[in-house]
């Protein structure tokens, strides 16, 4: 069955290798030599040997009737990555063709998934939750959103690079505002592991909220960070008895970055049973 | 010899005769061609024979009609049935901890009356004065060749008809299982009059080679595991009565139910598949739902978990598999891994319907892949917002986002070990991969079957603690030992045949053939745990004071068990034979002799490194005065010291042992602790120094240093630090520090120090650098400071203190108050309030006004926090009380 769906698989490769002007590239060097500074590579990876989601995936994204997918996959770079569980020497072989010296990219959680790196092979984002992957329109869907914001990014940050002073720092701010993660060389902020949270745990009310409005004003964070921020801050007023007026404040800020991430859904959730179930008793 | 030859030409023809009238006739051929040979040498007795053997062995037919279908519920068998479960179960040896009799002894007599059973089975047991309760003489090892070559005939046909359509027979309705005492006595009959009135082991071999015979054993096993009357209420719906019918009717059928892992509970395990059939509709017939529902069941009856959730796990794995949703690993799982992926733990969290379909969904890797998908959880001891791990609050907020799935709760806020390798493992179980969580001191890691391997991930330690386990016993080399007996799946199969005939034979005194049974079982697969549990079981109820045969069983388990599995062997001696045989050998010497053949057959610790405490634990148990225990200590100290991996295990098991020690008379226990301190320290001297043994030096005493640490003995661990610095200098660091110091004498170098740190096997092996650490070229001790929690010196004496000065490895921060205790006892703590002086990597406290004394200082923190570093000097300045 293996051997009936690689000879199938390469045909398809060819057919695609083929057709148009084709983004497929065969091997992740090649795409990421292709990619350059400003392009994105797009990694489709998935389970070659190990379940039928990652075929039955494969036959509903690369062979669905309704090319509009191909169309906009076939304006990108990318990559087909087959995922082999306690490969053979054949399959071992396919994909080191395909990956080369190269590993996967970190930020990968699940197969099959579209994973896109930058032209130095950095993670920028994946579509790999269930509800992304089921099926091809979910699929287009969150991949243009996140080619949209990896394209948006760039821009922004090469204007950056381009000017100085404030003008810089707003522009900065601005790329790293468009998505969780973090273009490569600016460190991820964790208030829980960077000392921030034990910083707090000395602090009066007045002297937290100070050291908080100073610490967003003083550098450029995701909107994640930010939420993490306040985070680390209205935990500190509620284990010291804040007034709810304050704690509802601030969750209600914390929620407002960004409604749909998970802080977003955790400030909602602190709302509802650390301030209105108190405000109720 | 004429005679014989028609005997055997007309058992044959009569043989196949009933094969071509009942079974498929290439498999019964196949059987019996196979079985020829032990045909021929085996002796039958005639019908009346039989008969009369049977009337005395089957008091409880004896009024019943042929053709009855019930029996009242007082009968005999019925009776003694409800302790069969308490005898020879196969989760424990009941007898060998001290449990309840045999079910031998409550079947035969039962009604009180000796006289009713048949007692020349035992006829040929050898007479000893003096002692009536013994097993016949054991096989020397050449008649056990015999015997495992014969035994292993059965595997070889088990194999060779894996493939043949599985018997099949539909004698017994469920109608008829209404009554399962009426059937076990109907085929107990049978099986008895198979095999004879004296069985030989190659009579039980010939008759196991019968696929009809095997169901017919495995009936028995059915009703002696599941109790007769446990069965009954169960057949007493007619849902239960068809299926275990079902269940009885299909050799393939029973054979993966009652030979696939452990059988506790089985009668509930039938209620539960019940229910599964009754409230799920599961089709039975369908193989992968039947592998699915008779493990969920099974496990779920085992672990004692409520039906309901076992109906929710039957219902995810069932569906998931459905949908193709599943790792393809799963479509080929045998009976005994599926119960470790459907069985697995944590109904309501991790393992909810609801998590593991996140996860299935979302987490989706080849196998390897979630032995490092522990990472895509970030480490958060404390959450963003400051609240710890270990409270509520920690995911409160996110709950109701998450829609309470475990997985997600945590991939989104972050989580610790326990949190990150219940992810890992969920993952893989997920997709129905084995897998499982296990327990390291102070720690959680996990492991995932790979290929036909298990394999550990976020493991820091060498002590891991399973948390799934077949027959309760949690080290990593019982999860070893279990992939390999069920991996050689033919082999382990016919050993259980055998072991249970074993049992069945010894319920009705057939002394002679039971043991020989059991002795091929153990022979022919000596990594059946279970049946070995069960051979001891009964060697302990037919020969508890024959020290021949206690002792022929320890250096069999020494001889194969212990080839591969030393962990395994020490275990099995240390519980179930030590204290057997000890009270029987009283000479010290010939105890040495004994325990000596074990680590000469385990120089080094085999598969994985273990904890040889209990073992020794249990051979210095048998020690009664202080002469022998320090005797002991000597013989078994020196012997280890010696051998690279047990030598820091054995001195620090010496040092607790020799702690424990205490007899009542205070004198007499200081002189031994005297006397075995000396001991040790000569031991120790002797240990290499040389390049080529520094390292395994330094590895033992870094262990025993570390366990002088943990109980508090200051002059041991003085001791070793000393011998550590003459043997292993170059381990030693030569800082040369440059600080102010404070008046006085530095009252620490004699001390003992501890952190709040858990070490991994590695830091541990590094402890005597801690010794180092109070000397004037300091060491390094990792610390921690969480609350009450950091760094700890005990003075050699009460002390007046001046100052102290501590050496960090890099920079202090200042970010959270440092606050130096003393205490007189370890129990009651005074800050001395004294602020320290910081610079760089130095602090110093000074004392000089604070009026500190005490026995004890500490030194801790504000909050808590991970901090990755080390303190490399610790000096304490005062003056000792007088």
């Amino acid at each position: 069955m293996i051997r009936s769906f690689s000879l199938w698989f390469f045909s398809l490769l060819l057919f695609a290798g083929a057709s148009a002007h084709a983004g497929l590239t065969r091997s992740y060097s090649e795409a990421l030599k292709k990619a350059g500074d400003n392009k994105p590579v797009i990694l489709f990876c998935y389970g070659a040997n190990f379940d039928q989601v990652g075929k039955a995936t494969f036959d509903a994204i690369m062979r669905n009737k309704d090319r509009a997918f191909m169309r906009m996959l076939n304006k990108e770079i990318y990559v087909i990555v087959p995922i082999y569980q306690t490969p053979t020497e054949k399959e071992k072989a396919e994909f080191n063709r395909v990956m080369g010296k190269h590993g996967l990219p970190g930020g990968i959680w699940s197969y099959p998934c579209f994973a896109i790196v930058d032209g130095q092979g950095n993670f920028r984002g994946a579509v790999q939750s269930a509800t992304e992957m089921e099926n091809p329109q979910t699929v287009q869907e969150a991949l243009t959103k996140l080619l949209d914001d990896f394209y948006k990014q760039q821009k922004l940050l090469a204007q950056a690079s381009r000017t100085s002073g404030v003008n810089k720092e707003r522009l900065v701010r601005e790329a790293f505002s468009v998505t969780s993660i973090k273009p490569p060389g600016h460190e991820t902020f964790d208030p829980a592991n960077n000392g921030m949270v034990q910083k707090l745990q000395l602090m009066s009310i007045a002297e937290a909220n100070r050291y908080i409005r100073g610490t967003l004003a003083e550098k450029s964070y995701t909107p994640i960070e930010r939420q993490m921020i306040m985070a680390a801050y209205a935990g500190h007023l509620r284990r010291n008895n804040a007034p709810l007026e304050l704690l509802r404040a601030v969750y209600t800020e914390m929620r407002n970055i960004d409604p749909t991430s998970s802080y977003g859904a955790y400030a909602e959730g602190a709302l509802e049973i650390w301030v209105d179930a108190l405000e109720k008793k | 010899m004429s005679s014989n030859l028609f005997k055997m030409m007309f058992a044959v023809v009569a043989a196949v005769a009933l094969g071509f009238v009942c079974y498929p006739l290439g498999g019964v051929i196949m059987d019996l061609l196979q079985w020829r040979n032990a045909a021929i040498t085996q002796h039958r007795p005639d019908n009346r024979q039989r008969d009369r053997l049977q009337d005395r062995r089957l008091v409880s037919e004896d009024n019943l009609p042929q053709e009855t279908v019930t029996i009242s519920d007082d009968s005999t068998d019925d009776s003694s049935a409800d302790d069969w479960k308490k005898g020879f179960d196969d989760s424990d040896v009941a007898a060998a901890d001290g449990g309840s009799e045999p079910e031998s002894s409550s079947f035969m007599f039962a009604d009180g009356d000796p006289d009713l059973v048949g007692i020349t089975e035992e006829k040929d047991a050898p007479v000893v004065e003096g002692q009536t309760d013994v097993v016949p003489l054991a096989p020397s090892s050449g008649q056990r060749g015999v015997m495992a070559t014969s035994a292993r005939k059965l595997a070889h046909l088990l194999e060779k008809n894996k493939d043949a359509t599985p018997y099949k027979s539909n004698e017994f309705s469920a109608q008829a299982w209404s009554s399962p005492t009426q059937i076990y006595s109907v085929v107990s009959k049978r099986v008895l009059n198979k095999l004879g009135e004296n069985p030989k082991l190659e009579d039980v071999l010939a008759f196991l080679s019968t696929p009809e015979n095997r169901r017919d054993i495995a009936i028995i096993s059915l009703c002696r595991k599941a109790g007769l009357s446990e069965l009954a209420e169960v057949t007493s719906d007619p849902m239960g009565a068809n299926i275990v019918s079902s269940l009885a009717s299909d050799s393939q059928w029973l054979t993966d139910t009652l030979y696939s892992g452990p059988t506790n509970s089985l009668a509930k395990g039938l209620k539960y598949l019940s229910s599964i059939c009754a409230n799920r509709g599961a089709d039975l017939n369908d193989p992968v739902t039947r592998r699915i529902a008779i493990t969920t069941a099974t496990e779920f009856a085992r672990e004692g978990w409520s039906e309901k959730d076992m109906l929710e796990r039957f219902s995810y794995y069932d569906s998931s598999y459905r949908e193709g949703k599943l790792n393809k690993i799963f479509d080929t799982l045998d009976y005994w891994e599926t119960r470790i992926v459907t069985g697995n733990r944590e109904c309501s969290s991790w393992g909810s319907p609801r998590s593991l379909a996140w996860q299935r969904d979302n987490v989706r890797l080849p196998a390897e892949g979630y032995l490092s998908a522990c990472t895509q959880l970030v480490y958060r001891l404390r959450n963003v917002a400051g609240d710890s791990v270990f409270s509520e609050d920690y995911l409160a907020p996110i709950r109701a986002a998450t829609n309470d799935i475990t997985a997600l709760a945590y991939r989104e806020i972050g989580g610790v070990c326990g949190a990150c390798s219940h992810y890992g493992a969920y993952g893989a179980l997920a997709a129905g991969i084995p897998a499982m969580t296990m327990g390291e001191p102070g720690h959680c890691a996990y492991a995932v079957r790979v290929g036909n391997e298990w394999k550990m991930s976020y493991s820091i330690y060498w002590q891991h603690s399973m948390h799934k386990t077949f027959w309760g016993l949690h080290d990593w080399e019982f999860l070893v030992l279990t992939q390999d007996l069920y991996s050689d799946k033919y082999t382990t199969q016919a050993s259980n045949l055998i072991a249970d005939v074993a049992s069945f034979l010894a319920a009705r005194r057939l002394t002679r053939a039971a043991f020989d049974c059991f002795d091929a079982a153990v022979q022919l697969q000596p990594r059946n745990w279970p049946a070995w549990l069960a051979f001891a079981g009964f060697l302990k109820q037919k020969g508890s004071t024959d020290k021949k045969r206690w002792v022929d069983l320890l250096n069999r388990i020494t001889d194969t068990i212990g080839d591969k599995y030393h962990n395994v062997a020490a275990t099995f001696e240390a519980r179930y034979i030590y204290p057997q045989v000890l009270p029987l050998i009283p000479n010290l010497s010939e105890r040495n002799k004994l325990f000596a053949a074990f680590f000469k057959k385990c120089e080094s610790f085999g598969i994985t490194h273990w904890d040889i405490n209990p073992l020794l634990d249990a051979q210095f148990e048998g020690c009664k005065t202080n002469e022998d225990r320090l005797r002991f200590m000597r013989t078994v100290l020196s012997t280890l010291i010696s051998k690279k991996d047990y030598s820091g295990a054995a001195l620090a098991w010496g040092m607790k042992a020799a702690s424990r020690v205490d007899d009542g008379n205070a004198a007499a226990t200081e002189k031994f602790q005297q006397d075995f301190s000396r001991l040790l320290t000569s031991l120790m001297s002797r240990m290499g120094s040389g390049k080529k043994d520094m390292e395994a030096t330094w590895i033992g005493l870094g262990e025993a240093i570390f366990t002088a640490g943990q109980n508090g003995d200051t002059s041991t661990f003085q001791a070793i630090g000393k011998i550590a610095l003459n043997k292993c200098k170059a381990k030693f660091p030569k800082y040369k520090f440059k600080f102010r110091g404070f008046p006085g004498k530095i009252v620490s170098a004699n001390g003992l120090i501890t952190t709040a740190v858990t070490l991994d096997e590695g830091g541990v092996r590094q402890s005597c650098l801690h010794w180092g650490v109070l000397q004037k070229n300091g060491g390094r001790i990792p610390f921690k400071f969480e609350g009450k929690n950091g760094i700890k010196v005990k003075f050699d004496k009460a002390s007046d203190l001046t100052g102290l000065v501590a050496l960090f490895e890099c920079p202090i921060a200042k970010d959270r108050p440092f606050h130096l205790e003393v205490s007189d006892d370890d129990q009651n703590w005074v800050d001395t309030q004294v602020n320290p002086e910081i610079i760089d990597k130095i602090m110093r406290f000074d004392l000089k006004s604070a009026n500190a004394s005490g026995r004890f200082v500490r030194l801790i923190r504000e909050g808590d926090k991970w901090e990755n570093s080390n303190i490399l000097g610790f000096y304490v300045y005062g003056k000792p009380q007088k």
